[in-house]
Protein backbone atom coordinates (compact mmCIF):
# COMPACT_ATOMS: atom_id res chain seq x y z
CA UNK A 1 0.00 0.00 0.00
CA UNK A 2 0.91 3.49 -0.68
CA UNK A 3 3.28 5.16 2.37
CA UNK A 4 1.09 8.39 2.25
CA UNK A 5 -2.58 6.74 1.51
CA UNK A 6 -1.88 4.15 4.68
CA UNK A 7 -1.41 7.34 6.88
CA UNK A 8 -4.03 9.59 5.85
CA UNK A 9 -6.64 6.10 5.60
CA UNK A 10 -5.64 4.77 9.37
CA UNK A 11 -5.83 8.29 10.66
CA UNK A 12 -8.75 8.99 8.70
CA UNK A 13 -10.72 5.58 9.68
CA UNK A 14 -9.60 5.92 13.56
CA UNK A 15 -10.85 9.66 14.09
CA UNK A 16 -14.01 8.59 12.15
CA UNK A 17 -14.23 5.18 14.51
CA UNK A 18 -14.19 8.20 17.83
CA UNK A 19 -16.81 10.00 16.29
CA UNK A 20 -19.05 7.55 15.23
CA UNK A 21 -19.16 5.88 18.57
CA UNK A 22 -19.79 9.23 20.35
CA UNK A 23 -22.37 9.65 17.76
CA UNK A 24 -24.17 6.77 18.59
CA UNK A 25 -24.15 7.02 22.25
CA UNK A 26 -24.89 10.50 22.15
CA UNK A 27 -28.12 9.88 20.08
CA UNK A 28 -29.05 6.58 22.61
CA UNK A 29 -28.96 8.30 25.60
CA UNK A 30 -31.37 11.31 23.80
CA UNK A 31 -33.45 8.23 23.01
CA UNK A 32 -33.40 6.66 26.38
CA UNK A 33 -33.68 10.02 27.89
CA UNK A 34 -37.26 10.54 26.12
CA UNK A 35 -38.03 7.02 26.60
CA UNK A 36 -37.80 7.57 30.20
CA UNK A 37 -39.54 11.18 30.57
CA UNK A 38 -42.52 9.50 28.83
CA UNK A 39 -42.74 6.62 31.42
CA UNK A 40 -42.31 8.96 34.20
CA UNK A 41 -45.75 10.93 32.60
CA UNK A 42 -47.96 7.44 31.65
CA UNK A 43 -47.01 6.57 35.94
CA UNK A 44 -48.43 9.68 36.69
CA UNK A 45 -51.48 9.80 34.69
CA UNK A 46 -52.11 6.26 35.39
CA UNK A 47 -52.40 6.70 39.50
CA UNK A 48 -54.83 10.10 38.77
CA UNK A 49 -56.70 7.82 36.69
CA UNK A 50 -56.27 5.54 39.59
CA UNK A 51 -57.55 8.16 42.56
CA UNK A 52 -60.06 9.65 40.46
CA UNK A 53 -61.77 5.90 40.17
CA UNK A 54 -60.73 5.41 43.87
CA UNK A 55 -62.34 8.84 45.07
CA UNK A 56 -65.78 7.89 42.36
CA UNK A 57 -65.95 4.31 43.93
CA UNK A 58 -66.06 6.07 47.71
CA UNK B 1 -27.55 14.73 38.29
CA UNK B 2 -24.78 12.69 40.34
CA UNK B 3 -21.21 14.47 40.74
CA UNK B 4 -19.64 11.51 38.44
CA UNK B 5 -21.91 12.39 35.65
CA UNK B 6 -21.46 16.28 35.65
CA UNK B 7 -17.53 15.03 35.32
CA UNK B 8 -18.15 13.24 32.06
CA UNK B 9 -17.83 16.11 30.29
CA UNK B 10 -14.56 17.65 31.22
CA UNK B 11 -13.09 14.18 30.61
CA UNK B 12 -14.64 13.64 27.00
CA UNK B 13 -13.29 17.29 26.42
CA UNK B 14 -10.02 17.04 27.55
CA UNK B 15 -9.17 13.19 26.39
CA UNK B 16 -10.42 14.98 22.87
CA UNK B 17 -7.84 17.93 23.27
CA UNK B 18 -5.14 15.92 23.89
CA UNK B 19 -5.52 13.34 21.53
CA UNK B 20 -6.03 16.30 19.01
CA UNK B 21 -2.65 17.31 20.65
CA UNK B 22 -1.44 13.64 19.70
CA UNK B 23 -2.65 13.55 16.00
CA UNK B 24 -0.46 17.03 15.90
CA UNK B 25 2.29 16.09 17.08
CA UNK B 26 2.41 12.80 15.35
CA UNK B 27 1.40 14.12 12.09
CA UNK B 28 3.71 17.37 11.73
CA UNK B 29 6.04 17.52 14.73
CA UNK B 30 7.52 13.94 14.39
CA UNK B 31 10.61 13.32 12.09
CA UNK B 32 10.14 10.97 8.88
CA UNK B 33 11.73 7.74 9.48
CA UNK B 34 13.60 6.38 6.50
CA UNK B 35 15.45 3.17 5.49
CA UNK B 36 18.32 3.80 8.20
CA UNK B 37 15.59 3.72 11.05
CA UNK B 38 14.29 0.46 10.01
CA UNK B 39 11.19 1.45 8.12
CA UNK B 40 10.83 1.09 4.65
CA UNK B 41 7.65 3.33 4.82
CA UNK B 42 9.02 6.36 6.63
CA UNK B 43 5.45 8.30 6.53
CA UNK B 44 3.14 5.50 7.85
CA UNK B 45 4.70 4.86 10.55
CA UNK B 46 3.30 7.89 12.20
CA UNK B 47 0.09 5.64 12.44
CA UNK B 48 1.56 3.67 15.40
CA UNK B 49 1.33 7.24 17.38
CA UNK B 50 -2.00 6.51 17.53
CA UNK B 51 -2.04 2.46 17.15
CA UNK B 52 -0.23 1.93 20.50
CA UNK B 53 -2.01 4.28 22.72
CA UNK B 54 -5.48 1.96 21.29
CA UNK B 55 -3.82 -0.92 22.33
CA UNK B 56 -2.52 0.28 25.96
CA UNK B 57 -6.46 1.48 26.18
CA UNK B 58 -7.95 -1.93 25.24
CA UNK B 59 -6.24 -3.43 27.94
CA UNK B 60 -7.76 -1.31 30.38
CA UNK B 61 -11.51 -2.37 28.60
CA UNK B 62 -10.54 -6.10 28.73
CA UNK B 63 -9.41 -5.53 32.91
CA UNK B 64 -12.69 -3.57 33.29
CA UNK B 65 -14.47 -6.58 31.68
CA UNK B 66 -13.05 -9.29 33.87
CA UNK B 67 -13.21 -7.62 36.86
CA UNK B 68 -16.73 -6.88 36.05
CA UNK B 69 -17.65 -10.22 35.19
CA UNK B 70 -15.63 -11.36 38.51
CA UNK B 71 -17.90 -9.06 40.66
CA UNK B 72 -20.86 -10.24 38.82
CA UNK B 73 -20.18 -14.32 39.05
CA UNK B 74 -19.16 -13.93 42.93
CA UNK B 75 -21.15 -11.32 44.25
CA UNK B 76 -23.96 -10.79 41.93
CA UNK B 77 -22.80 -7.02 42.10
CA UNK B 78 -25.65 -5.26 39.72
CA UNK B 79 -23.06 -2.40 39.39
CA UNK B 80 -20.04 -5.24 38.40
CA UNK B 81 -22.06 -6.44 35.51
CA UNK B 82 -22.45 -2.81 34.55
CA UNK B 83 -18.64 -2.34 34.29
CA UNK B 84 -18.07 -5.73 32.46
CA UNK B 85 -20.55 -4.90 29.98
CA UNK B 86 -19.31 -1.32 29.34
CA UNK B 87 -15.50 -2.73 29.70
CA UNK B 88 -16.50 -5.04 26.91
CA UNK B 89 -18.21 -2.23 24.83
CA UNK B 90 -15.34 -0.10 25.24
CA UNK B 91 -12.52 -3.27 24.90
CA UNK B 92 -14.49 -3.12 21.54
CA UNK B 93 -14.41 -0.07 20.27
CA UNK B 94 -10.51 0.30 21.13
CA UNK B 95 -9.72 -3.04 19.80
CA UNK B 96 -11.43 -2.33 16.60
CA UNK B 97 -8.82 0.96 16.53
CA UNK B 98 -5.79 -1.45 17.14
CA UNK B 99 -7.31 -3.93 14.62
CA UNK B 100 -8.14 -0.98 11.69
CA UNK B 101 -4.63 0.74 11.74
CA UNK B 102 -2.34 -1.83 12.28
CA UNK B 103 -3.28 -4.21 9.36
CA UNK B 104 -3.28 -0.58 7.38
CA UNK B 105 0.68 -0.07 8.74
CA UNK B 106 1.60 -3.91 7.96
CA UNK B 107 0.19 -3.35 4.54
CA UNK B 108 2.49 -0.34 3.47
CA UNK B 109 5.35 -1.40 5.80
CA UNK B 110 5.10 -5.46 5.48
CA UNK B 111 3.82 -5.84 2.11
CA UNK B 112 0.81 -7.29 3.70
CA UNK B 113 -1.84 -6.77 6.23
CA UNK B 114 -2.02 -9.97 8.44
CA UNK B 115 0.25 -12.61 9.32
CA UNK B 116 -1.42 -15.99 10.30
CA UNK B 117 2.22 -17.22 11.83
CA UNK B 118 1.94 -14.50 14.18
CA UNK B 119 0.89 -15.11 17.67
CA UNK B 120 0.33 -11.57 19.14
CA UNK B 121 -1.96 -10.57 16.00
CA UNK B 122 -3.88 -13.64 16.59
CA UNK B 123 -3.93 -13.52 20.20
CA UNK B 124 -5.44 -10.25 19.56
CA UNK B 125 -8.03 -10.54 17.20
CA UNK B 126 -9.29 -13.26 19.56
CA UNK B 127 -9.56 -10.77 22.47
CA UNK B 128 -11.08 -8.42 20.86
CA UNK B 129 -13.85 -11.44 19.33
CA UNK B 130 -13.94 -12.18 23.11
CA UNK B 131 -15.40 -8.48 23.79
CA UNK B 132 -17.40 -8.78 20.83
CA UNK B 133 -19.48 -11.73 21.49
CA UNK B 134 -20.38 -10.58 25.52
CA UNK B 135 -20.73 -7.10 23.86
CA UNK B 136 -23.13 -8.33 20.82
CA UNK B 137 -24.45 -11.48 23.92
CA UNK B 138 -25.25 -8.59 26.19
CA UNK B 139 -27.29 -6.63 23.64
CA UNK B 140 -29.39 -9.62 21.85
CA UNK B 141 -30.26 -11.51 24.94
CA UNK B 142 -33.28 -11.36 27.37
CA UNK B 143 -31.30 -10.12 31.24
CA UNK B 144 -31.67 -12.77 33.00
CA UNK B 145 -28.91 -14.40 35.49
CA UNK B 146 -28.27 -17.53 33.32
CA UNK B 147 -27.16 -15.33 30.19
CA UNK B 148 -25.30 -12.84 32.57
CA UNK B 149 -23.38 -15.86 34.46
CA UNK B 150 -23.05 -17.55 30.77
CA UNK B 151 -21.33 -13.72 29.56
CA UNK B 152 -19.38 -13.26 32.59
CA UNK B 153 -17.79 -17.09 32.59
CA UNK B 154 -16.73 -15.66 28.58
CA UNK B 155 -15.24 -12.43 29.69
CA UNK B 156 -13.41 -14.32 32.70
CA UNK B 157 -11.62 -17.27 30.85
CA UNK B 158 -11.24 -14.51 27.75
CA UNK B 159 -8.89 -12.27 30.08
CA UNK B 160 -6.45 -15.07 29.84
CA UNK B 161 -5.55 -13.89 26.65
CA UNK B 162 -4.08 -10.51 28.03
CA UNK B 163 -0.95 -11.98 29.66
CA UNK B 164 -0.43 -14.41 26.52
CA UNK B 165 -0.72 -11.70 24.01
CA UNK B 166 1.82 -9.14 26.16
CA UNK B 167 4.10 -12.11 26.11
CA UNK B 168 3.66 -13.44 22.54
CA UNK B 169 5.97 -10.47 20.98
CA UNK B 170 8.59 -11.94 24.11
CA UNK B 171 8.16 -15.65 23.53
CA UNK B 172 7.31 -16.01 19.79
CA UNK B 173 8.46 -12.64 18.32
CA UNK B 174 7.50 -13.16 14.11
CA UNK B 175 6.10 -10.07 12.53
CA UNK B 176 4.93 -7.94 14.70
CA UNK B 177 7.56 -5.38 16.18
CA UNK B 178 8.89 -6.48 19.78
CA UNK B 179 8.43 -4.92 23.03
CA UNK B 180 9.83 -1.41 22.95
CA UNK B 181 9.02 -0.38 27.20
CA UNK B 182 10.44 -2.95 29.20
CA UNK B 183 11.65 -5.96 26.87
CA UNK B 184 15.35 -6.12 28.30
CA UNK B 185 18.75 -4.84 26.42
CA UNK B 186 17.56 -4.81 22.68
CA UNK B 187 14.71 -2.96 22.96
CA UNK B 188 14.01 1.21 23.53
CA UNK B 189 12.80 3.94 22.06
CA UNK B 190 13.31 7.45 21.18
CA UNK B 191 12.72 9.89 24.15
CA UNK B 192 10.26 12.44 21.77
CA UNK B 193 8.22 9.36 19.94
CA UNK B 194 7.84 7.80 23.80
CA UNK B 195 6.55 11.47 24.84
CA UNK B 196 4.21 11.50 22.44
CA UNK B 197 2.54 7.95 22.91
CA UNK B 198 2.56 8.82 26.55
CA UNK B 199 0.69 12.08 25.64
CA UNK B 200 -1.87 9.92 23.63
CA UNK B 201 -2.24 7.08 25.94
CA UNK B 202 -3.04 9.79 28.61
CA UNK B 203 -5.54 11.60 26.57
CA UNK B 204 -7.01 8.47 25.61
CA UNK B 205 -7.14 7.20 29.01
CA UNK B 206 -9.06 10.01 29.95
CA UNK B 207 -11.07 9.37 27.02
CA UNK B 208 -12.01 6.31 27.89
CA UNK B 209 -12.59 7.14 31.92
CA UNK B 210 -15.40 9.63 30.61
CA UNK B 211 -17.01 7.12 28.37
CA UNK B 212 -16.70 4.54 30.99
CA UNK B 213 -18.73 6.89 32.93
CA UNK B 214 -21.24 7.83 30.44
CA UNK B 215 -21.87 4.02 29.49
CA UNK B 216 -22.52 3.11 33.20
CA UNK B 217 -24.86 6.05 32.75
CA UNK B 218 -26.44 4.64 29.71
CA UNK B 219 -26.63 1.24 31.20
CA UNK B 220 -28.09 2.50 34.18
CA UNK B 221 -31.02 4.74 32.36
CA UNK B 222 -31.69 1.95 29.92
CA UNK B 223 -32.42 -0.12 33.59
CA UNK B 224 -34.75 2.39 35.09
CA UNK B 225 -36.61 2.39 31.63
CA UNK B 226 -37.03 -1.66 31.68
CA UNK B 227 -38.29 -1.11 35.54
CA UNK B 228 -40.98 1.46 34.90
CA UNK B 229 -42.27 -0.27 31.88
CA UNK B 230 -42.81 -3.65 34.16
CA UNK B 231 -44.66 -1.49 36.55
CA UNK B 232 -46.65 -0.02 34.09
CA UNK B 233 -47.53 -3.48 32.81
CA UNK B 234 -48.20 -4.94 35.51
Amino acid sequence: MDDMLALALAYGLLIALLLGHSILTALRMKDLDARLKAAVESMESASKVREGSDLSEE
Amino acid sequence: MSATDRLIPWLLGIGSLGLLATVYLALVEAPPMGENAGFTAPEAYRILFIHVPFAWVSFTGFALLFGGSLAWYLRRSEIGWRLGVTGARLGLLYSLGVLISGPIWGAAEWGTPWDFSDVRLNTFAVLAGVALFVALGERNSEDTAEIRDSLSAVGIFGFGLVPLTYMATRWWQERHPGPVIGGGEDSGVDPFILQIWLIGAASMQILFIGQTLMTMRLLRMENEVEEMLTILEA
